[in-house]
């Protein structure tokens, strides 16, 4: 094999239209040292020799036959890939599926979680609802946006190490295998269940806060939850249950299966639900304060406002766990 | 059937053909925009964006030898099939008449 390159015609001759020598530098800069003057030289002649062939056909002028060659080539970039196997897409058909996998179930957990916690470290901080919901929903877009870039940068890497492939493909589970097939969707009857179990601890909930005024566990008659929230605050938590409660009814009866919508309107009843109880425990207001010096009679280190960051913390929780879960069953 | 898929599974069955068409005009030394035509006129319909590579590749493959040649107008790089470039067109040459014969006796005798 002879790869004898001309010297006189490495460099710019007079007279050579300049709209093929940007295309011929364009289509070669990108590969390796050794190959781009002998493919640089090839591709000047083939060029030349289209643009000859197409006068010679139809005789457009000059600069138009060099266009209509350029033109036909296409992309020069598409042909430097052609020349260096280079992979033309950020991440490939092999492994496509599976970054898409990836995204999705490190969003629907981290997401919530990294946004739930922000929110209790505000509340804990004593900030204002507005601020609370400002900065979760910031941190919401925050922590989605870096998910999505660095696995998108991770499988971009993978996509593009020839060497040893196949073991970096397996460390970001790209290798499929049949045990990763999603479960069916459950059936009706399990679902049944489920629907049963959460309407009726949904109804001790309510119960509870019913019982707590009525029947005090305090005695005397001291209700735990401050009285002065029944104007408002209280039966709105109680409608807010009974909504959940509805919510599993309507899910049981669609087939029990739960889809983006239902996901969708568990993660925001369980925060419209999580909202109030979040609210008046970071301002101090759920307790009763006669029920905390009836308590503080018993047991002096009672810091009511230990109780309240506790309530806050779980409601939070709960909410940040049941919507995952949500999540997770719908996307499967 | 609408000529946009004709002319898609026409263009499939093609694209495997175009090595073999290439290999098999390289027996006589040739450049890349003169194989270009040739294929062009045997009607293997081939861009310039796909076989300026490809050349390339079946050369690293060994399966190609080539030469520039400036006794001419311009400087050209000529491509000829090698040795085992042959034998690999013998080879392909031969699956191309045993997937002919089995096509056609599928056709032939549907089951």
């Amino acid at each position: 094999m002879s790869t004898r390159t001309p010297a006189s015609l490495d460099g710019r001759r007079d007279g050579r239209a300049s709209l093929t020598e940007r295309y011929v530098h364009a289509a070669t800069r990108s590969l390796p040292e050794d190959q781009r003057a002998d493919v640089a030289e090839e591709l000047r002649a083939s060029i030349t020799d289209r643009v000859e062939s197409l006068r010679a056909e139809r005789g457009p002028s000059a600069e138009e036959a060099e266009r209509m060659a350029l033109e036909e080539l296409g992309d020069p970039d598409r042909l430097a890939a052609g020349y260096t196997g280079r992979r033309l897409g950020l991440i490939g058909p092999e492994l496509y599926p599976q970054y898409v996998r990836v995204l999705k179930a490190i969003l629907v957990t981290v997401v919530p979680i990294l946004t739930a916690v922000i929110a209790l470290v505000e509340a804990v901080d004593g900030a204002s609802v507005g601020a609370i919901v400002g900065r979760a929903v910031w941190m919401a877009f925050t922590v989605a946006l870096h998910v999505a870039f660095w696995v998108t940068l991770t499988f971009a890497i993978v996509e593009r190490s020839a060497s040893d492939r196949e073991r970096l493909e397996r460390s970001v589970g790209a290798t499929w295998s049949p045990e990763q097939l999603p479960d069916l969707p459950r059936g009706s009857r399990a679902s049944l269940g489920e629907a049963c179990t959460n309407i009726v601890w949904l109804g001790i909930l309510a119960a509870a806060i019913v019982w707590q005024q009525v029947a005090s566990p305090l005695g005397d008659s001291i209700p735990v939850l401050d009285p002065d929230l029944w104007s408002f605050w209280l039966p709105l938590i109680l409608a807010l249950l009974a909504a959940e409660a509805v919510l599993e009814i309507v899910k049981y009866r669609a087939g029990g299966e739960w889809t983006v919508r239902f996901a969708t309107v568990n993660t925001v009843l369980g925060a419209v639900f999580a909202a109030p109880v979040v609210y008046l425990a970071a301002t101090d207001r759920l307790l009763n304060p006669a029920a905390v010096a009836e308590i503080q009679q018993g047991w002096a280190g009672f810091d009511p406002g230990v109780a309240h960051t506790v309530i806050l913390v779980s409601a939070l929780v709960i909410w940040a766990w049941d919507s995952v879960e949500g999540w997770r069953k719908a996307l499967g | 059937m609408s000529d946009e898929v004709l002319a898609t599974h026409l263009q499939e069955l093609r694209r495997g053909t175009v090595v073999m068409a290439a290999l098999a005009t390289l027996r006589r030394p040739t450049y890349g925009y003169a194989l270009l035509e040739s294929l062009a006129e045997a009607g293997f319909a081939v861009d310039g964006n796909t076989l300026y590579p490809l050349l390339r590749r079946l050369e690293k493959q060994g399966l190609l030898t080539s030469e520039w040649n400036t006794e001419e107008s311009r400087p050209r790089k000529f491509y000829r099939v090698s040795r085992a470039g042959d034998a690999l067109l013998q080879s392909l040459l031969e699956e191309w008449q045993a997937l002919h014969t089995s096509i056609q006796n599928l056709a032939e005798n549907p089951r």
